[in-house]
């Protein structure tokens, strides 16, 4: 220290230095920069041809090629467009059916939506920054608020993603959306239309539906508020929405929702995510329809719905609980396990009559006989917001209550191979679907993964049971395929 | 009066001055840059990543990376005590920790993110085996700080650092780092341009860091370093 006062002092007398010009500012120049990936996936699912749920137009071989390519141009120094967009090609054989005698059918070709080409416009936004603390984007986007890793209840946005894989889905929702980001703080307004109209991924109707294929006249929307507070190390996110048949059936729905997410002991990351709203937009099959033979016939003989959105106007709260925790460890692997909880999902009994009103669809199918009332409800979708994304390895819908979601990632477990094991567990009837997987990055610009998905049923003591057949079964043990394993190539460039 | 100034200038410094001197020279004040870190595994194998950093005050750190192209567009956040990394394909920013690995090298996050040697340690001067260099024990003051302990040899002309030995809570040494090619990126600031952090329980693993330009004259706005403008 009196080292530095002395060479302070023996340098008082210098003259003081001419201050330096000032430097005007670089002018800014455009900027432009793409990358993305070709990748390859061939996969091969041993189909459940004589489950509950058709596999009429699930291949048992499925080839995708993807050529994604994201693209941002800078065109102002507070300012840029960016597009991340995919060009897929599908190819699908080998598919396996049940015909009109219980046998299994095998057809090399169908004309099946799994293997139609697509173009996935993931992204697509200019993005302008009025001030620091103001910035304007309209176009389409991935917006995630909530922590949750493998599902994310506050998201009424976007396309679902995948459990097994949360970076697989980056297919985002048209909006418009206002943010105004201040130190620890940020609030943003945005509002969605729904594409009612696309061709090949590409929208080119919004909000309402057109004349021609004038589905209702209900304009489809929805408008999000957040904001963000960083307190006491936490993130914390409040969140509210209006929507009118954005997605689903709730009209002039209001939907608040809250997260939050800490770092405790170092290296434990805790994070908790919740959705409230009054009633549901679940399908809820009529139990008096389907409790026997004679009751579905008293029920369609009377034009009675076998399956309704019962609880679109009921004021019950229903909450949708996400809580979880990941811990990473000194070999940089990492364990996460997350429990999520949906108030409106089926009771055990209630499941039951899902398994009853699916055997009776594909008793009447058999028979050549038309569908009841309020069938075309049960066909299930993949859920979520938002239109046309990458086709998804798997669409999780979970129907039940209780669930977890565990992941154990381990890199470099040799070279550059990741080991990743993803359960999902109902924790209702505890069948569980297994997701190991193994990818090499041979290269900076290689990676080959090998994936798998095992469903496993769970006790029949928890299970529910197919009338028509006496078998147990549940919600991962009616999984269309018996097992399937995917080998994909990606190269990014 | 000449003996009575060398005299002087040959006294010990104090510790907290040379901390922050080395705070200075390592994490200024405000500051952009563009490094490249080339990570070296067990096997001999390497790869390597291009990042640009942004600094503003203590505590709020940017960093994207630029390569590889499978981790373009991965950004990372510093805060106060809080790090955040967004990923891209997953669209949304994930809290992370500072002792966890920097890009699975032998950097940790608070490596790169958090050079704030002042406020984390408390140091005493030992003998540093060198006469043209002091040698600074850094004992943390915290638990968020990436090591137990640390001793930091920097040149007595210039302050600059030369050498670190980076301790665990157990006091075995689990890193080391040169750091070389002092380089004078702005008229009057200089710093190493090269530093090479040498895992210790792993001898065959190393990670190299190369600053290739870095420049004083920024003033980011503070919204740069939140959360929300992560991915955006």
């Amino acid at each position: 220290m009196l080292g530095l006062v002395l060479i302070a002092v023996l340098h008082a007398d210098d003259p003081a230095p001419e201050p330096a010009p000032e430097e005007a500012p670089p002018a800014f120049k455009h900027t432009v920069e793409i990358n993305g990936y070709v990748a390859n996936r061939l996969g091969y699912g041993r189909s459940r041809w004589s489950g509950l749920i058709p596999t009429d137009d699930s291949p048992q071989w499925l080839n995708m090629t993807e050529l994604n390519a994201q693209l941002k141009v800078g065109y102002h120094e507070h300012g840029f467009v960016y597009v991340d967009t995919s060009a897929i090609a599908l190819a699908g054989f080998d598919y396996r059916l049940m015909n009109a005698e219980g046998f299994e059918e095998y057809q090399l070709t169908r004309d099946s939506p799994a293997a139609r080409p697509l173009i996935s416009i993931n992204e697509a936004y200019v993005l302008q920054e009025a001030a620091p603390w103001l910035n304007f984007m309209i176009g389409k986007k991935r917006i995630v608020w909530g922590p949750g890793l493998a599902f994310n209840p506050t998201d009424l946005l976007n396309v679902r993603k995948d459990p097994t894989d949360p970076t697989f889905q980056r297919a985002g929702a048209w909006l418009a959306r206002i943010e105004v980001p201040l130190e620890s703080s940020a609030f943003t307004l945005l509002f969605a239309p729904q594409v009612t109209q696309s061709a090949f991924g590409i929208p080119y109707g919004f909000i309402t539906h057109p004349a021609w294929n004038k589905q209702d006249d209900q304009p489809h929307y929805l408008v999000g508020a957040r904001a963000y507070f960083l307190v006491a190390d936490t993130d914390i996110n409040v969140l509210a929405y209006f929507s009118n048949k954005y997605f689903d059936d709730f009209e002039n729905k209001v939907r608040t929702g809250a997260s939050v997410s800490r770092i405790f002991f170092d290296t434990w990351e805790v994070h908790a995510e919740a959705l409230l709203q009054q009633g549901s937009s679940r399908t809820y099959v009529e139990h008096e329809c389907v409790a026997d033979v004679m009751a579905a016939l008293a029920c369609n003989q009377q034009k009675r719905a076998f399956a309704s959105r019962s609880r679109l106007d009921d004021t019950t709260w229903l909450p949708v609980i996400l809580a979880g925790v990941r811990k990473t460890f000194d070999d940089d692997s990492f364990l996460s396990v997350e429990y999520l909880f949906q108030a409106d999902g089926y009771r055990p009994d209630q499941y039951q009559d899902l398994i009853n009103a699916f055997d009776g669809i594909n008793q009447a199918r058999a028979l050549g006989l038309a569908l009841p009332a309020g069938a075309s409800l049960l066909i299930p979708n993949a859920g979520g917001g938002s239109d046309q994304a990458t086709p998804s390895r798997f669409s999780f819908a979970p129907t039940g209550k209780h669930y977890a979601f565990i992941t154990f990632n381990k890199p470099r477990i040799k070279d550059d191979f990741i080991a990743q094991l993803v359960v999902l567990a109902n924790l209702q009837d505890l069948s569980t679907l297994w997701t190991p997987s193994i990818a090499w990055s041979t290269t900076e610009w290689l990676q080959l993964s090998l994936i798998g998905f095992i469903p496993v049923p769970g006790p029949d003591a928890l299970a529910a049971k197919v009338p028509s057949t006496g078998k147990y079964i549940s919600e991962y043990g009616s999984f269309p395929q018996l097992f399937r394993v995917f080998f994909e190539v990606r190269i990014f460039y | 009066m000449t003996a009575l100034v060398l005299t002087l200038l040959a006294a010990d410094p104090d510790v907290g001055e040379l901390l922050k001197k080395y705070d200075e020279i390592m994490g200024p004040q405000a500051f952009e840059a563009e490094a490249s870190m080339t990570a070296t595994r067990e096997d001999g194998s390497s790869r390597t990543y291009a990042m640009k950093f942004l600094k503003k005050d203590q505590d709020k750190f940017r960093l994207w990376f630029s390569e590889p192209s499978a981790v373009k567009g991965q950004e990372m956040l510093r805060n106060g005590d809080n790090l955040w990394v967004y990923i891209p394909n997953l669209k949304r920013a994930t809290r992370i920790a500072n002792r966890d690995n920097f890009q699975g090298g032998d950097f940790n996050n608070a490596d790169v993110l958090r050079v704030n040697y002042a406020a984390d340690y408390d140091g005493k001067l030992v003998d540093s085996g060198d006469p043209n260099a002091w040698c600074v024990e850094l004992k943390a003051k915290h638990k968020e700080t990436s090591y137990d302990s640390i001793k930091l040899w920097l040149r007595k002309s210039d302050y600059q650092p030369l050498k670190g030995q980076y301790f665990g809570t157990s006091g075995q040494m689990i890193r080391s780092a040169t750091f070389s090619d002092h380089k004078e990126f702005e008229k009057g600031f200089t710093r190493p341009a090269r530093i090479v952090m040498q895992n210790e329980l792993v001898k065959t693993r190393k990670s190299e860091m190369v600053t290739s330009r870095m420049t004083l004259k920024v003033d980011p706005p503070p919204q740069r370093f939140t959360q929300a403008d992560l991915g955006k």
